[in-house]
């Protein structure tokens, strides 16, 4: 008689498998290496009064970064016996790019090393990434410690020669309702935003590129794409309210996409699989959170790191937007509330922020011209 | 979301019988439930037709042989739930004598009590995987408007029923009729595959004779053969726990012949087509087989096993099956596959990525990482909210998690949770 293999159902696996969707992750950011490298480091050596060493610092960061944090990841799981396969190696990996794309150039090394180490250990820790996004903590970390310094600053060597005034980070935070003149042609047009040939951190500015990165994983089915769509358009749509309010045109709702790394987390941070919820409808719900808050902060508390504090914040909420998506999938009426609160939040935040702030930035914008 | 079948190797869609196996073993169990009452002992001579045991309780469905010959004793084997249940071992005597020759007779000619009487004596059960009793469908004074004919087969390897249809298609579209005339129903519905196109075809050239019989195609995507999801897609209407709530009535392709050769002859439920399929066998085939034949039996007749070193053998479908460890599994109304698959070193388990694959792949709507997580902390409350019960265990949510997790039985713990809790 002929013995079979005796094993649970099913017997067809699909092809899709963990390491593969961190893969395609990585393949998508490599185009974003690539662009960080260009932009800070080959284009200014190339078109203007650069050193060796100053071209090749962008490529050391991301250097610094994915080595520390692979090495000492690598030496945590050893130390608490774990093996290391495909996906934890390309996990970290992924994770460490993200963490250095999303930094300013001026970064110092000693902050890159003590981030580095940060977020493998906080990668290690299984039970906390349910909660909340290691890379979140990590930057939210490094961006303070760069403020203490003083080394928040988005320029490289050659933008900081030629753009005189304040960062595009620190002007969307010191004056988020402004004119063209202000927020938009210092650095050239609306197209250089969308080129990304802007300050701002290190991979994050080329808003092409990044729809490219999104297309490309959602082609793949690697990341979940409905809390990127709705986070997209919560902010767009409440900046084209603000806009209008304040008279600005439809510039300005494109100007608060392509600026402020707003993209770049909305792809790559807002999307991270393990502290976002499972259940589609409560994706959308998470998407709307993070659009609010991220309006919110960009306006009320003036943080360059506003989308990454909306996406801290919001990962706490991943477990309750979870019970409301997966209850909601049998009793839609459930979530009725839900969407009325989000509503409320964003008409009420719209119209105070486009009527408080009108007239502010008026006398705001003529002060800024006469100090220049 | 679900599995598209395409990209599987086709099979042979004819039909090849084996009807004289050395023994048989005719459980006597229907789908789970074993209470039944055996009525014959060692020695006993019995014909085709021969009621062996019954079902007790409300469902009263009798258990028939399906060859001649003396009864050799009570034991047990492997049957479709992957239990070992208690079998009628008949030696067939090959002369295929019937306990009683009933006169053919036209089968739109029956009223609605004699349709009863006859599918519940002949024993017709579904066929199409879960074995209820069929007159109960019919047994109901609520108006039936809609009859399903569900030729779908939706899960990967499964070709029997097509087969069966292709090759008796009048006869099903002529009980088909019959059986809406006999219980006033209004329209019949059969649903096919969208890439079954032979069956497309062949439908096509006969069922203009039926006015009120009407094709409908639905996507090549598994689980869409599932009864809760052709009721919506074909009549926009949902129900809670049976369609007949709702004045419909579903039947599988291979019930519906079964009842055609009930109405017709009186046949009992003594054999169905069965698809011996997989890259494990030397030839695949559907094969119609006698109720109560081994597997292995048939898988000698067809030429045996490739050499493979390790190999799966599955009673049902790919995603819905139960692998055994013996070929020595009998053939059950219940079963329409035998699959014998080549078996390769699985990826490890990971822990879960939170995707949501799973939770976007479930037909029912559930979201097995929820309910995961609340089974882990035997939340019987939350288990309640997210309706855990709703699982058909499809499995595509194990067929879809790419970090090799068994999430359907997860789910089916959670039940067993719940269901314990309950008592």
């Amino acid at each position: 008689m002929k013995a079979f293999v005796l094993k649970d159902g099913p017997f067809l696996k699909s092809k899709t498998k963990a390491s593969q969707l961190k893969l395609t992750i990585l393949v998508a950011l490599i185009p974003l290496v690539l662009f960080a490298w260009v932009k800070n480091g080959i284009y200014p050596y190339l078109h203007h009064n650069m050193t060796f060493q100053q071209m090749c610092t962008p490529i050391t960061m991301i250097g610094i970064v994915v080595l520390i944090s692979t090495l000492s990841y690598f030496l945590i799981q050893k130390l608490k016996e774990e093996k290391m396969n495909h996906y934890k190696w390309l996990d970290i990996l992924c994770s460490s790019l993200i963490l250095v794309l999303l930094l300013p150039i001026q970064t110092p090394i000693y902050l890159l090393v003590i981030g580095s180490i940060a977020m493998a250990i906080l990668e290690s820790c299984e039970p906390l990434k349910k909660y909340v996004n290691p890379i979140i903590i990590v930057a939210l970390l490094i961006l303070i410690g760069n403020t203490i310094t003083n080394h928040n600053i988005y320029y490289n060597v050659y933008e900081q020669e030629i753009f005189s005034d304040q960062p595009s980070y620190q002007i969307i935070t010191d004056g988020a309702l402004s004119s063209y003149q202000m927020l938009v042609q210092p650095y050239g047009r609306l197209l250089d935003f969308f080129l990304g040939s802007v300050p701002g951190g290190l991979g994050v500015t080329s808003s092409c590129l990044l729809l490219i990165a999104f297309l490309y994983l959602c082609y793949k089915k690697a990341i979940k794409w409905e809390i990127t769509i709705t986070y997209f358009f919560t902010v767009f749509g409440m900046s084209t309210f603000i806009g209008l309010f304040s008279h600005l045109g439809y510039w300005y709702p494109i100007y608060q996409i392509m600026s402020g790394g707003f993209l770049f987390g909305a792809i790559f941070l807002a999307t991270d699989s393990l502290s976002t919820p499972t259940t589609p409808l409560g994706r959308i719900l998470y998407g709307f959170g993070l659009g609010i808050l991220t309006i919110f902060f960009r306006y009320f508390i003036g943080t360059s790191g506003s989308v990454i504090l909306s996406i801290f914040i919001m990962s706490l909420f991943t477990t309750l937007l979870d019970h409301i998506g997966a209850v909601a999938r049998f009793h839609f009426e459930k979530s009725i509330p839900v969407f009325l609160l989000i509503w409320i939040c964003i008409l009420t935040l719209s119209i105070f922020i486009g009527t408080r702030y009108q007239v502010e930035t008026k006398i705001d914008m003529y002060q800024k011209r006469e100090s220049i | 979301m679900g599995y598209k079948r395409s990209n599987l190797k086709k099979m042979s869609k004819d039909v090849i019988d084996y009807l004289t196996p050395k023994y048989v073993y005719i459980p006597l169990a229907s789908g789970k439930d074993e209470n039944v009452t055996t009525l014959v002992k060692k020695g006993d001579y019995v014909a085709i037709g021969t009621v062996l045991g019954k079902r007790k309780g409300a469902n009263k469905v009798p258990i028939h042989s399906s060859v001649s010959g003396h009864v050799v004793g009570i034991v047990k084997k492997s049957y479709v739930t992957g239990k070992t249940v208690r079998c009628v071992k008949i030696e067939n005597d090959e002369k295929e004598t019937y306990l009683e020759k009933v006169p053919e007779r036209k089968i739109n000619e029956y009223t609605k009590e004699e349709f009863l009487e006859t599918i519940l004596d002949t024993g017709i059960v579904g066929l199409g995987g879960d074995g209820f009793p069929t007159y109960i469908k019919y047994n109901t004074d609520k108006k039936i408007h809609t009859l399903i004919v569900n030729a779908v087969e939706c899960e990967p390897y499964l070709n029997a029923d097509t087969a069966l249809m292709l090759a008796q298609c009048e006869e099903i579209l002529e009980t088909v009729d019959a059986i809406m005339e006999i219980n006033h129903i209004d329209r019949a519905i059969i649903a096919v595959s969208r890439n079954n196109t032979d069956l497309i075809h062949k439908l096509n050239n006969f069922i203009g004779t039926y006015l009120n019989i009407q094709m409908k195609i639905v996507d090549d995507v598994y689980p869409n053969g599932w009864e809760r999801i052709l009721v919506r897609e074909l009549c926009h209407t949902n129900y809670k726990e049976v369609p007949l709530e709702k004045g419909i009535v579903v039947n599988n392709v291979s019930t519906i012949f079964a009842i055609y050769e009930a109405l017709k002859y009186h046949k009992p439920m003594i054999d169905r087509v069965v698809s011996f399929t997989g890259d494990g066998l030397k030839k695949i085939y559907n094969v119609r087989v006698k109720i109560g034949t081994l597997a292995q039996d048939v898988i000698t007749f067809l030429g045996g096993y490739q050499a493979y070193e390790e190999m799966l053998l599955v009673a049902g479908g790919p995603l819905m099956g139960t692998a055994f460890p013996t070929d020595e599994i009998v053939i059950s109304p219940e079963i329409n596959c035998i699959l014998a698959l080549s078996h390769e070193k699985e990826d490890d388990v990971l822990p879960c990525i939170r995707c949501g694959k799973c939770a976007e792949a479930c037909p029912a709507k559930l979201s097995p990482t929820g309910i995961d997580k609340a089974y882990r902390k035997k939340n019987k409350k939350q288990l309640e909210q997210l309706e855990v019960e709703r699982c058909i265990g499809c499995g595509l949510c194990s067929y879809v998690c790419p970090s090799n997790r068994n999430v359907r039985k997860q789910i089916a713990l959670a039940r067993q949770l719940l269901r314990e809790e309950e008592v």
